[in-house]
């Protein structure tokens, strides 16, 4: 298809700028000038750090002794193979994103088929108090969710020794329960991802239910074969946000985790470690290194990802 | 003319973009009108003063440690304008840096080439941040015929970094016992000793004052919703509403609280890691006073509650007794405030650890950075801080001066502010007797992981119950000594 407009018109470049009329070559200039803000920005804080970032994981700089920089090859690199912090965060990371993801994904569309019920008394309210939490920044969440979750005075665990015969879990101190608090916590902030299901649902045409209840389909027929292949799009934004989410997960197990990683190293998340190693331990070139393997596995997921989407994904009004 | 003023316009706005999209809303080139009120802190502030051409410049870093408190920059920049004032050579220049973002901020001056002369006040830790940075005051102290007189030779010994005098003694926080009056009247107990030798009635018993008896003491004070003591067989520990002791902010490194049983350098001769029998025996001591059969300190999760006024124990007054530095006064709240909680409190001399008393000690100071282009100007500042100056940056800092002649002014301001409770202050100059050598805070190798370690091990102690200690104290041992061997190679 050609597009054309009043700057290139069809069949024109950038580069035969110079048939140009005056007005639009004046037209971009100013867009361009305009634009130079961002453009500097971009450079200034994203590019020029990323390059710089990848010339470092090549090096051993630490800030505290720049004259002492080196040149060390492949080191750092190689570094990602031997770590057994790496390992670590691996499997923290990714044990989170197995719990998260899929929880991430479900529970926020057993919200939005809630409060897109049409049995639903009043819901524009519950649509508003599902949403509220995330409405509340990371750290003050994380915060009285810790009151909720302590061991010894939170109502969660009193709530649970009050129905069970069982004393509940220490949330933050226990190896194996780290994660799953931190997983339940997340669903305080599920009201976007609600949101964003409940305008898929909204989305799907009323006279293919019609049609299916005519011909006899379940409720449960009608979710299946109707509902999830309609919003299948936003079921894969909304997990492709998640999987990057749960790679970038830092806020939280920061706090958590006193920033080490407490209790004994299993909220020690991938970009934790990162950042412990380049900011607390001012290893630079190795959390350069860090930060770009970290882009690389992300990317790579990404794609996969984006593979898959023919197979599961449905596009009504085709790619 | 409109395509003119059309085009002014369009590059202020342009101007205007790039200035917000690059900005650092913490710098401040120009110097600011001198508020009315104490300014609110700011995560950054950049010196202020355009340098002389006639004068050295010496800049001086604030912000490592104490020093950044909205209350505490005019009174930094008063003593900046008198110091300035006062000679004609030199031109001294404040940088004052919020403490949370100061370490990060110092790392990227040092990066940019760009240190400053002075930096301080700060405590051994901060120092140990930045090893192999700091200038060897000795020749200039040689020099210049600085008068150490006044001055107790072991406290400079704390200030010595691998032989090196780093840094001369301005203000030290000796260690000593807190307790509240108002719960040992309570249980009916005998107040802990205030005199070294001293001994304890407990039951009509005299005991040495000691750990032991330390536990003893806290078992009784430690009480579960039912009004049980530790010792008593109903004693309900998933129900403590009051605890006998606490590590006040000493604990979440082993490393820390251990130094009040033995002070020990980690490191031998190899270059391995290792821990003395009495650091051994403290971290048992203290995890069995958590997670024992007769517990008495707040554990982990018990500190994390509103309760325990979120790790400030001993002010939420459910905690009777607290080992800490005399910097712990600056959080106890005064009977002057309505919101006091801890009315009635005193303070006895830190218990013996096989018949040895260690109260370990924290000393701020301030350093010269070894790439000051003029050092011996530097020292002509730092002489006046810690001489001429030193009275009004007690004032500003806080801290119990190093120099014997200025001790007394201090306790009188601590009385004031604590009227009418009434402290044995003798207590904590008693302890001074007492400080530990090495320094706990000795820098170790590769210190950032070393120290991270420590401090895994601590939260890892106060977190699991179901530790094998001997277990976890091999693996830390292994673990920390890999951590030194990377620092050699």
């Amino acid at each position: 298809m050609t597009t054309t407009n009043h700057i290139f018109p069809a069949g024109r470049t950038f580069m035969q700028r110079k048939s140009l009329s005056k007005l639009a070559r004046r037209e971009i200039h100013w867009g361009l000038a305009f634009l130079s803000p961002w453009i500097f920005g971009f450079l200034v804080f994203t590019l020029i750090p990323m390059v710089v970032s990848l010339i470092f994981s090549f090096t051993n700089y630490n800030p505290i002794h720049p004259g002492q920089t080196k040149f060390i090859g492949l080191t750092n690199w190689l570094r990602l193979f031997t770590d057994p912090f790496m390992t670590q965060a691996w499997k923290v990371t990714l044990r989170f994103a197995l719990i998260s993801v899929p929880l991430s994904i479900l529970f926020p569309l057993g919200l939005a088929v809630l409060v897109n019920s049409e049995y639903l008394f009043a819901k524009n309210i519950f649509r508003t108090l599902f949403y509220l939490p995330t409405m509340i920044p990371i750290v003050v969440s994380v915060i009285i969710w810790g009151g909720i979750m302590n061991s010894e005075t939170g109502w969660l665990n009193r709530a649970i020794e009050f129905l069970l015969p069982v004393q509940g879990p220490r949330w933050y101190q226990d190896e194996f329960w780290v994660i799953p608090a931190l997983t339940i916590m997340g669903f305080w902030g599920v009201g976007n991802a609600m949101v964003v299901m409940l305008a898929g649902l909204q989305g799907v045409p009323t006279e293919l239910y019609d049609a299916a209840k005519v011909d006899g389909a379940t409720g449960w027929q009608r979710f299946f074969h109707i509902t999830l292949p309609m919003i299948s799009p936003v079921i894969f934004y909304q997990l492709m946000l998640s999987l990057i989410g749960s790679f970038q997960y830092f806020t939280q197990a920061y706090i958590i985790g006193n920033g080490r990683g407490d209790p004994n190293g299993a909220t020690l998340f991938y970009n934790l470690y990162l950042y412990r190693v380049a900011f607390n331990f001012l290893d630079m070139g190795y959390g350069a290194t860090l930060a770009w393997a970290m882009f690389i596995i992300v990317l790579i997921l990404t794609i996969v990802l984006f593979k898959t989407q023919n197979r599961w994904v449905y596009y009504a009004g085709g790619e | 003319m409109k395509t003119q003023l059309f085009r002014l316009t369009a590059l202020l706005a342009l101007f205007s973009f790039i200035l917000t999209a690059c900005g650092a809303p913490a710098t401040q080139a120009t110097e600011a009108p001198e508020p009315t009120q104490p300014p609110a802190p700011q995560p950054t502030t950049v010196p202020t003063d355009v340098p002389r051409p006639d004068r050295v410049q010496i800049y001086w870093y604030i912000g490592l440690g104490t020093g950044a408190q909205a209350a505490q920059i005019p009174l930094e920049k008063e003593f900046v304008e008198k110091f300035n004032n006062s000679q004609d050579e030199i031109q001294l220049i404040p940088i004052i840096v919020d403490n949370k973002y100061a370490r990060d901020n110092l790392i990227a001056q040092i990066a940019a080439g760009n240190a400053p002369d002075i930096v301080g006040p700060m405590g051994t830790e901060g120092r140990g941040w930045f090893q192999d940075a700091w200038l060897d005051l000795q020749p200039l102290v040689d020099e210049f015929n600085y008068d150490l007189s006044d001055i107790d030779p072991a406290f400079l010994e704390f200030y010595k970094d691998q032989g090196e005098l780093v840094g001369l003694p301005f203000a030290i926080f000796p260690s000593a016992l807190y307790y509240n009056k108002d719960l040992f009247d309570e249980a009916g107990l005998a107040y802990p000793p205030h005199k070294v030798g001293e001994k304890y009635v407990l039951d009509g018993e005299e005991l040495e004052w000691n750990f032991d008896t330390l536990a003893k003491v806290a078992r009784r004070l430690t009480v579960d919703a039912n009004g049980n003591d530790a010792t008593s067989p109903d004693f309900d520990r998933n129900n403590i509403v009051q605890y006998g002791f606490d590590f006040q902010w000493v604990k979440d490194s082993p490393r820390w609280f251990s130094a009040y049983f033995e002070p020990f350098y980690p490191v031998n001769e190899n270059g391995e890691a290792v821990l003395s029998d009495g650091q051994v025996e403290a971290i048992k001591w203290y995890y069995d006073a958590m997670w024992g059969e007769q517990p008495f300190l707040p554990t982990q999760a018990a500190m994390d509650t509103d309760y325990l006024g979120h790790s400030n124990s001993f002010n939420s007054g459910h905690v009777a007794m607290a080992l800490t530095h005399l910097w712990y006064t600056c959080c106890i709240t005064p009977p002057s405030d309505p919101n006091v909680t801890v009315p009635n409190w005193d303070v006895a001399v830190v218990p013996s650890y096989n018949g040895k008393i260690t109260a370990k000690m924290h000393g701020d100071t301030f350093g010269i950075m070894k790439t000051t282009a003029h050092p011996e100007e530097a020292f002509k500042v730092y002489a006046y801080m810690l001489g001429e100056g030193s009275a009004e940056l007690y004032k500003i800092y806080g801290g119990l001066p190093a120099r014997k002649s200025q001790q007394a002014d201090f306790f009188k301001s601590l009385d004031e502010k604590f009227a009418p409770n009434k402290v044995d202050w003798q207590v904590f100059v008693d302890m001074i007797s007492y400080l530990e050598v090495p320094s706990h805070e000795k820098p170790l190798p590769n210190i950032a992981k070393s120290h991270d370690a420590f401090l895994q091990l601590g939260s890892d102690l106060r977190s699991n119950p179901n530790l094998d200690l001997d277990a976890r104290l091999a693996e830390f041992l292994t673990n920390l000594t890999a951590i030194y061997k990377e620092a050699q190679e």
